[in-house]
Order: structure tokens, then C-alpha cells, then sequence
């Protein structure tokens, strides 16, 4: 009789045979995982919030293992004890245990009500804001159809001369010192961004909710922000069409702030190695505290379905040291249009080139409702696609790349486009002025640290 | 009963094809629509199965064979055709069949309206088929359809076509079947139970009948709600409810949906927890170890199922987390009762392994990894971490198709008999069972841990992180392999329809009235019908007399007197107790 006959032929033997082998199908699982190289725990984090949670994780994989086990090799254990060994074989008649029907009941009770309480610790820790006193860096998250935009903002200098209301059509506001906004400048009041398109005198002409955020009420005398796009763009971790994924550059060690908005559908932004995520709902803005520990750049991707290009809504999260982040944020904030003096009188006043053909105009409006400023800037200045204000690229070249485009361009067929609409939005971007070069600009970091939060 | 003994008729011999199908068209029957939904929801099955494989084909490498576009429209209808098409319909196939002759009745409650039933559902099903064909293709916003993806809201960058309203009015209509047939299931099993059949006598597979049938009449109205305003947002009132930019709101939607798609859940897995329950009964030849805490874990998994709807919207930073959170962590007790229960059913059992119970043993050991993982979800933090990812698609896959489906095999094996008169061929059974049981867990369990590195759900391809492919190699030759034993399954049933062998009207020494009966059963069901003073009739019949002597062993299950002497007066409790 060979030993695992021999075995089997007592209860602790068989118990003993059937925990071996379920063992054994544990361990060749677990060097199967091995071999192809999966992850059998959630990756390391690189946020104090991240790391919250995979602790909390190890501490639900630890019962949820032990209780797979010990169920696992119940359900074998009375699959393999009890056989029918003859046909009129009559087993017990059995059905209650009031011992072990209150043990069952019982603890699993009491493992759920401690998970409860363990989870609901850890989801205060990492739900709580930044305190008060705390410097914050915001970023204004926005989701849209498919890609994403980092905007900051730095204190412009001025406040609101009166309340602005909630009526997204109420385009006129009042600012203490108007000199200060340019055309096509972002502002931002609270979480509300604003473009604005003209001025005349005091009185500023903007377009509301750009940026996918609510319109909200603001009282008289608020801090006014100038907002810039903050986007840069990596070659790697390309899909098979973007040439670019966008990426939001941030501190480690300080609290940040994510306030997460989109532009149309639902989206979720998603580091994975944040260990977390949250839905970007169009009509509400959402706030997520990080705080990083480690430097490095983060691949990450839209989580929430949004569409046919949902796979390529991939963005990378840079953290920098915070000198680099600080050097990184003046060098981005200087770029942005500098204050200009004097009356601007927006679209019927913006001078034509020479020899342009089309009405700009409407060629701006063309431009953001075709959602080309999602790809290259709200200002033609260049984000995941090129620059192309003020191009020098002929017309019918351009109208060449509107139909077959090069690269990752989407195509727009003559019934989405015409010639004289692409001809419109080719006078409209040889309107828009270059950026700026980079101006010495004094730190507003601190500044903005005050005003966040 | 007996009095109609003489109305049996052979309807089965009819020579005219066309006389046949007619009588299939037009039947009231409840085994005939029984079988009828097993049909259609099996070919919606595979239909569904081969959705899947070509989701796995395109995911198998980086790069793609299929557009964004076709593949986004695949993983909607996958999931809407599981769901809706099939894990819904064959609960109500055997819920259908087996339930009116487990409590001893003539037929439905409302034939008429079981027919009805029926043909709605088939109908609501061709809508969502002929989807295919319009212009813009197939709803494609996933089987949860969050808006404004589903909406022309202005912003979103391709509004769906007229397949997404197909999709939502086919939805109403199976939500409608559903409502008739959760009707039916309730009125039948209060006012038809035979003569001593009491509610603490019905089987188990009956109880869940009946828990499910509350559930869908409470939840589906809600969905066919937030169905209609989906409907009317697409066409006429321009985002008055689900379009921010209207004033509406896009979370509405997702609270209604969850309000009756995580009961939904319940509803899908709850009849396969029965079968598995009578299955257990018979082949163990033990009684169900704990008949009343089961069906309390039954009612209160079906009350806990209405309070969790929003532990699916965790992320949306819409709502309120501890509270949701409490109450799924909640529903591990009773499922862990439950499990218990069928544990120790087994325990000390004289356990026999036919393919029906190899499926239900195989519900256990795949239902508990469900659970568990389910239980990384109720964590909110940790599902900050998992939500939409591959582990959410493992875990739902683990409970509600593959433990479910599991179920519902288990319940083909075991019923087939009854509903053919012939035996389903046992060693194509096992080479099915072992081809599913390998396939489904190199499918799910890589899917799990491709989870938790962090890979999301709703994508084509996954050029941006390597690392991946091997992985998801292994996932698709499982989805193969899984393929391959439901090939086997197929080859099985129209074997064993032309081949198999016979089988008499109690070929499992069965323990519920449906033995009772020739096989198949004549279409009154019942010529006579045994005593019932438990809720193993046939058990007591078969055992009663050897098991005399059995302190453990009761007649009278359910009543106040342990020693069982009272339960022998049917015909004054069956109307009372309902």
C-alpha cells in the first residue's frame, strides 16, 4: 500500500492530503502569477493617502485569504470525507447546531463591524483637507473628450468691483483694476473660469464656464486669479494615435488640491499610483487631497467610459522637488499674456492681417466649438498638438490637413467643415498674438499659496 | 388532483410539424414558456459568449484588430446581453418550470399573462439584436449607459445613434416581462401551494423564487423610471433630467439605475443559490442544514440588497459613503450563513457526484471568491483603489455570471430529466464541468490581479503600459478554454435530446414534488399527489419509515413541536400561512 493510501486512511491524514494539495494549488498559482508577472497586491503608493489605503488593503487581503482557506478546504474536506459508500447508505438527519449557527453568524459579524470602524478611519485620514494654515497647491482638473487639462492660477491683481450672479448668460463684470486682463486671458473667481473677450471702459465681456465648471454666484471684492494652462506634454507612454499624453506637474510634500471638472461626459482621473481616483461629473466640481511622498513621473488614465477614444485619455502625473516645481511654475506663469494698457475692443475691433480672407470671428467660434483647443491651446499656442497661432503653413495646405490629416489629427470632412469655415478659423488664429515671451515675472508662489485652498 | 387524471392527453405526439409549432406559439403552459426561456436565453448565452470572445482576441496583444468604435459597441451588448437577455431570463425559465411543480400546482397563477411575459421579453430581445443594424451601430455606452454619453447634450463629442434608443426601449420591455413574470411568481406561490405544502415547507429553489419575485417587483419599476426619462432626454425635453447642461443630473441616472441594478444582482443569483440548495439536498441525501436561518439569509441578503445600490458609486463623490459602506459589509453575514449552511449540508452527508452536483460544489468554491472579493469593494478606500478596474470585473464576474451561471448549469443537469424525460450524458458533463471550472478561473483570477496592478475596465488596448500582456494572454486563452466546454455543453444537450438515456420520474431519488410526477410531466402537471409533512416530501415517502426512529429526523418541519407529530393535516395550513 503505497503512503498517500495509507494516509488517507485516517481523518487527520485526509485532512492533512487535502490541505497539502490545496496548498500546492495555491503555490503553483502563485508561480503562475509570478511567471507572467502580475501584481498580486495593489502597487506601491506615492501618496500619504495611497499609502492609508494599501495598508487598510493588506488588512482586508489578510482575513479575505485566511477566510478563502479555511472555506476552501471545508468545501473540499466534505467533498472528499463524506462518500456514498452504499446505495441504501442513510446519513444523519442533522439540520441544526445552535453552536456552531451562532459562530457562524457571530464572527463574520464581528469581522465586518471591525472592518467597518478600520475602514471608516482610514476614509476620514484621507478625505480630510488640508488645515488651515497649510500652503495648498491648486490644480483645476478638466476632463473632456479625450484629454485633459491642468490649469493654476496665480492672484491677478485686482478684485470684483460688484457681485457677479449665477446666470451663465451674464457676461459683463466689473473689475476694481480692468487694465489688467488681456484678450483670450483665462480668469478664474473661486472654481469658476472665465474667458475673457472684450473690454470696453471698466466693464469686461467674458464667456462663461470654459473650463466645465458651474456658474456660481461672487461677491464684490473677491480675489480675481489669472489662470493658465499648465499642461505640458511627454512622448512616451504614447497610444497609437496621440503623439502626446498631457501632464500635470505638481510638488511633493505639499498638500494638493485637485478640483476635478469636465467639459461633457463623465470621466474619473486616475493615478494608480495615488491608490485612488474620482469622477470628473459635468455640472459639479470635486476636490481630491493628495499629498506626494515620491518623486517621479505617473502614468495615468481616465477610469470612467467616456467615449470611442476613452483608451487614449492617458495623462502623466510629474511630481517635482519643490524648488524644481517652483522654478517649473514661474517659468509656466510668465508665459501667459501679459498685462497690456489701454481699451481693446474685442472681436469687431481685432485687426485683420493683410490679405486675409474669412471672418475671424466666426472662425474663433469654430475653433472652440470643433474643440481644436483641446489639442493645441486655447490660444492656438500649442498643448498635445503644435503651435499653429499665427501660422505660416499656406491655407490650402491647412485645408489638406483638416481632410487627411498628418499625425495624430482627427479628420473633418467638407460636411463638418467647409473650405470658407477652415478659411474663418485660419483668419482667426493669424489674429491671436504669440505668447509673450517668458518675462521676468517676481515669485507669486507665495501669493498663490495664501490664495489657495 | 386525482380527478384529473383522465384529461391527460400525448400533445408531444402531434405528427403535423406545423400543428407543433403552433401549439409551441400559442401555449399557456408553464413548462412549455419555461423551456421556451431556457431556448432563448440559452442562444442569447452564446450570443453573449461570443461577444466576449472577441472582446478577449482584441485584448490578447497590444494593438488593435477591431475599431474604439466596434469594440465599445461588443463590451454594451456583452453586458447587456448577459444580463438582460440571459442571466435574468434563465432564472425566470427555471423559476418557470420547476416552481409551479415543486408546490404541488396545476400551473401559473396567470398562464395567459406568463405567455405574455414571454413574448415581451423575446420581443424586447430582437430589439436590442436589430440594434446591429441601424445607422451609428449598437448602443455603445456600456450596459450601465451612465449619461450624457447616452445623450446629444451639445458637448458630447458623438452622441449615440437610434441604437441607444432601441437599447433603452428594449430594456423597458424586458424590465416589463420581468414585472409580469415576478407577479405570476408571487400570486402562484401564495395562492396555489397544494394541500399541506405550508410556507416553511417550500423548497428551497421555491423560497428563492419568491424572494426574487419581490425583488424584481420592487426594483424593475425604478429602472423602467429612469429608462422612460433616458427616453424622453433623448427626445423631446432636451436633458430636462440626466444633462447638466440643461439642469439636469447626470448621478439621477446612475442612483436609479444601481436602485434596481444591484438588486438586479440578487435577482440573478438568488434562483441559482436555490437550485444549488435542492441539489444539495438530494445528492447528500440530508436535509438542508439550517431550512429557516436559509431562508432568513435569503430575505435578509433580498431587504440589505435595497439599501447598497450606491457601493457602485463610490467615486462619484455624490454620495454618502459610510452609510453604504456599513450596509455591504453587512450582506457578507448572511452570505456567509448561507454558505455555512450549504457547507454542512455536505457535512457527514452520503454524498454522491453526478455533473449537477460537481456545478453546485463548483458554486461554492467560485461564489466564495466573488464574496470575498466583494468584500475589498465594501471597503471604501480600498475601492477608491479598485473601482474600474479589472478586479471590479473580476469580482462581479465571480458572483453574478460565473457563480450564477454554475447555478443555472447545475439546474440544467438536474432538470433536464424531468423537463425530456432523458439523461444529460454524464461524462461529456464532467469534461464540460472541469473545461468551465479551469477556463473561468484563468479568465477571472488573472483579470483579478490585473486589477489590482491598476489596469481599467472599457478599454481596447493598452499600448501604455506594458507589463500587461502575458497576463492578458492567459486571460484569453481561459476565455477559450471556458468556450470550448460550453461547445461540449451544446453537443451534450442535442446528444442527450436524441441519445441519452431514458430517464424515469424520479431518476435522482429526488426530495421535492417535481419527482413526483412522470417525466415529462403531463400538462396538468400531477395525476396524484404525495402527502406533505415536510419539505422533503418524496424524502419521507422513500426514508420515512427507516428514519422512525431518528431523533434528528422531522416530518414536521416548521412547526412548533419538534417530534413532529402535527404535521400531518395538509389541507388545514396550506391556505392560512400564505
Amino acid at each position: 500500500m503505497r503512503a498517500h493510501q495509507r494516509l488517507w486512511r485516517t481523518r487527520f491524514g485526509r485532512l492533512t492530503l487535502i490541505m497539502g494539495a490545496a496548498g500546492l494549488g495555491l503555490l503553483a498559482l502563485a508561480g503562475l502569477t509570478g511567471v507572467a508577472g502580475a501584481q498580486v497586491a495593489l502597487p506601491e503608493a506615492v501618496s500619504e493617502q495611497g499609502d492609508a489605503i494599501r495598508d487598510l488593503f493588506f488588512v482586508v487581503l489578510a482575513i479575505g485569504v485566511l477566510v478563502f482557506i479555511i472555506v476552501e478546504v471545508m468545501i473540499l474536506w466534505v467533498v472528499f470525507r463524506y462518500r456514498r459508500k452504499s446505495d441504501d447508505e442513510l446519513p444523519t438527519q442533522v439540520a441544526h447546531h445552535t453552536t456552531a449557527e451562532v459562530l457562524w453568524t457571530g464572527i463574520p459579524t464581528v469581522i465586518v463591524v471591525v472592518l467597518f470602524l478600520v475602514s471608516l478611519f482610514v476614509l476620514q485620514d484621507i478625505q480630510a483637507a488640508a488645515d488651515e494654515d497649510e500652503p495648498v497647491v491648486v490644480v483645476d482638473v478638466q476632463g473632456r473628450q479625450w484629454a485633459w487639462a491642468f490649469n493654476y492660477a496665480v492672484p491677478l491683481g485686482t478684485e470684483l468691483a460688484e457681485d457677479v450672479s449665477n446666470d451663465p448668460a451674464e457676461t459683463e463684470i466689473q473689475l476694481k483694476d480692468p487694465s489688467l486682463v488681456t484678450p483670450f486671458m483665462t480668469l478664474k473667481f473661486g472654481i469658476e473660469h472665465m474667458r475673457v473677450v472684450a473690454r470696453a471702459g471698466d466693464v469686461v465681456t467674458v464667456e462663461r464656464a470654459v473650463n466645465g465648471t458651474v456658474p456660481i454666484g461672487h461677491a464684490a471684492g473677491a480675489a480675481v486669479m489669472r489662470s493658465f494652462n499648465g499642461t505640458d506634454t511627454v512622448p512616451e507612454g504614447r497610444m497609437q494615435a496621440a503623439d502626446n499624453t498631457p501632464v500635470v506637474t505638481v510638488p511633493v510634500g505639499t498638500m494638493i488640491r485637485f478640483n476635478i471638472a469636465s467639459a461633457d461626459v463623465l470621466h474619473a482621473f486616475y493615478t494608480p499610483q495615488f491608490l485612488t481616483k474620482l469622477d470628473a461629473v459635468p455640472g459639479r466640481v470635486q476636490t481630491l487631497w493628495v499629498r506626494i511622498t515620491d518623486e517621479g513621473d505617473f502614468k495615468s488614465q481616465c477610469a470612467e467610459f467616456c467615449g470611442r477614444d476613452h483608451a487614449r485619455m492617458i495623462y502623466t502625473v510629474r511630481a517635482l522637488d519643490p524648488d524644481a516645481y517652483e522654478s517649473w511654475f514661474e517659468d509656466k506663469a510668465g508665459s501667459a499674456p501679459e498685462p497690456v494698457d489701454g481699451d481693446f475692443g474685442g472681436e469687431e475691433e481685432v485687426e485683420q492681417e493683410e490679405g486675409a480672407v474669412g471672418n475671424p470671428t466666426n472662425g474663433q467660434n469654430l475653433f472652440f466649438a470643433l474643440g481644436c483647443n483641446v489639442c493645441h491651446g486655447d490660444f492656438g499656442e500649442g498643448l498635445v498638438g503644435p503651435t499653429i497661432a499665427m501660422t505660416i503653413v499656406p491655407l490650402d495646405r491647412v485645408i489638406t490637413q483638416y481632410r487627411e490629416p498628418l499625425e495624430a489629427m482627427t479628420a473633418f470632412p467638407p460636411d463638418q467643415v467647409s473650405d470658407e469655415d477652415i478659411a474663418d478659423i485660419y483668419a482667426w488664429l493669424q489674429t491671436v498674438p504669440r505668447p509673450p515671451v517668458a518675462a521676468e515675472i517676481p515669485s507669486k508662489l507665495a501669493e498663490l499659496i495664501e490664495a489657495g485652498g | 388532483m386525482a380527478t384529473l387524471a383522465g384529461a391527460q392527453t400525448t400533445t408531444y405526439a402531434g405528427a403535423n410539424v406545423w400543428r407543433a409549432v403552433l401549439e409551441w406559439l400559442t401555449t399557456v403552459d408553464h413548462k412549455k414558456i419555461g423551456i421556451m426561456y431556457l431556448w432563448a436565453a440559452g442562444a442569447f448565452g452564446l450570443v453573449g459568449m461570443a461577444f466576449s470572445l472577441v472582446m478577449r482576441t482584441e485584448l490578447a496583444q497590444t494593438g488593435t484588430i477591431i475599431s474604439a468604435e466596434t469594440y465599445n459597441s461588443i463590451f454594451t451588448m456583452h453586458g447587456s446581453v448577459m444580463i438582460f437577455l440571459f442571466l435574468l431570463p434563465i432564472g425566470a425559465a427555471f423559476m418557470n418550470y420547476s416552481m409551479p411543480l415543486q408546490i404541488g400546482a396545476l400551473d401559473m397563477a396567470f398562464p395567459r399573462i406568463n405567455a405574455l411575459s414571454f413574448w415581451i421579453f423575446l420581443f424586447g430581445g430582437a430589439l436590442l439584436a436589430l440594434s446591429f443594424a441601424v445607422e451609428g451601430g449598437t448602443a455603445s455606452a456600456g450596459w450601465t449607459a451612465y449619461p450624457p454619453i447616452t445623450l446629444d447634450t451639445g458637448n458630447n463629442a458623438e452622441p449615440p445613434g437610434a441604437g441607444m434608443d432601441m437599447w433603452l426601449v428594449g430594456v423597458i420591455l424586458l424590465g416589463q416581462a420581468s414585472i409580469f413574470g415576478s407577479v405570476n411568481f408571487l400570486v402562484t406561490i401564495f395562492k396555489m401551494r397544494a394541500p399541506g405544502m405550508t410556507m416553511w415547507r417550500l423548497p428551497l429553489f421555491t423560497w428563492t423564487t419568491l424572494v426574487t419575485g419581490l425583488l424584481i417587483l420592487l426594483s424593475t419599476p425604478v429602472l423602467a423610471a429612469a429608462l422612460v426619462l433616458g427616453f424622453i432626454d433623448r427626445n423631446g425635453a432636451e436633458g430636462a433630467f440626466f444633462d447638466p447642461a440643461a439642469g439636469g443630473q447626470p448621478l439621477l441616472w446612475q442612483n436609479l439605475f444601481w436602485f434596481y441594478s444591484h438588486p438586479a444582482v440578487y435577482i440573478m443569483i438568488l434562483p441559482a443559490m436555490g437550485i444549488v440548495s435542492d441539489v444539495f439536498g438530494v445528492f447528500t441525501r440530508r436535509p438542508i442544514f439550517g431550512y429557516r436561518s436559509m431562508v432568513l439569509a435569503l430575505v435578509a441578503i433580498g431587504l440589505l440588497g435595497f439599501i447598497v445600490w450606491a457601493h457602485h458609486m463610490f467615486t462619484t463623490g455624490g454620495v454618502f459613503l459610510p452609510f453604504f459602506m456599513g450596509a455591504t459589509f453587512l450582506i457578507a453575514v448572511p452570505t456567509g450563513v448561507k454558505m455555512f449552511n450549504w457547507i454542512a449540508t455536505m457535512w457527514r452527508g452520503s454524498n454522491i457526484f453526478p455533473t449537477a452536483m460537481l456545478f453546485s460544489v463548483g458554486f461554492l468554491m467560485l461564489f466564495l471568491i466573488g464574496g470575498i472579493t466583494g468584500v475589498f469593494h465594501a471597503a471604501v478606500p480600498v475601492d477608491f483603489a479598485l473601482h474600474d478596474t479589472y478586479f471590479v470585473v473580476g469580482h462581479f464576474h465571480y458572483t453574478m455570471s460565473i457563480a450564477a451561471t454554475f447555478g443555472f448549469l447545475a439546474g440544467c443537469y438536474y432538470w433536464f430529466p424531468k423537463m425530456f424525460g432523458k439523461f444529460m450524458n454524464e461524462g461529456l458533463g464532467k469534461l464540460h464541468f472541469w473545461l468551465l471550472f479551469i477556463g473561468v478561473n484563468l479568465i477571472f483570477f488573472t483579470q483579478l490581479l490585473l486589477g489590482l496592478d491598476g489596469m481599467p475596465r472599457r478599454i481596447n488596448d493598452y499600448v501604455a503600459n506594458p507589463g500587461w500582456e502575458l497576463m492578458n494572454m492567459l486571460t484569453t486563452i481561459g476565455a477559450f478554454v471556458s468556450a470550448a466546454g460550453m461547445m461540449v455543453f451544446l453537443y451534450n444537450v442535442f446528444y442527450s435530446l436524441k441519445w441519452g438515456e431514458r430517464a424515469g420520474a424520479d431518476p435522482w431519488e429526488g426530495t421535492t414534488l417535481e419527482w413526483a410526477t412522470t417525466s415529462p410531466p403531463p400538462p396538468h402537471n400531477f395525476d396524484s399527489l404525495p402527502e406533505i409533512r415536510s419539505e422533503r416530501p418524496l424524502f419521507d415517502l422513500r426514508f420515512g419509515e427507516r428514519l422512525q426512529d431518528d431523533p434528528h429526523y422531522h416530518v414536521n418541519n416548521g412547526h412548533s413541536d419538534p417530534k413532529g407529530g402535527g404535521g400531518s393535516q395538509p389541507s388545514a395550513s396550506a391556505r392560512e400561512e400564505g
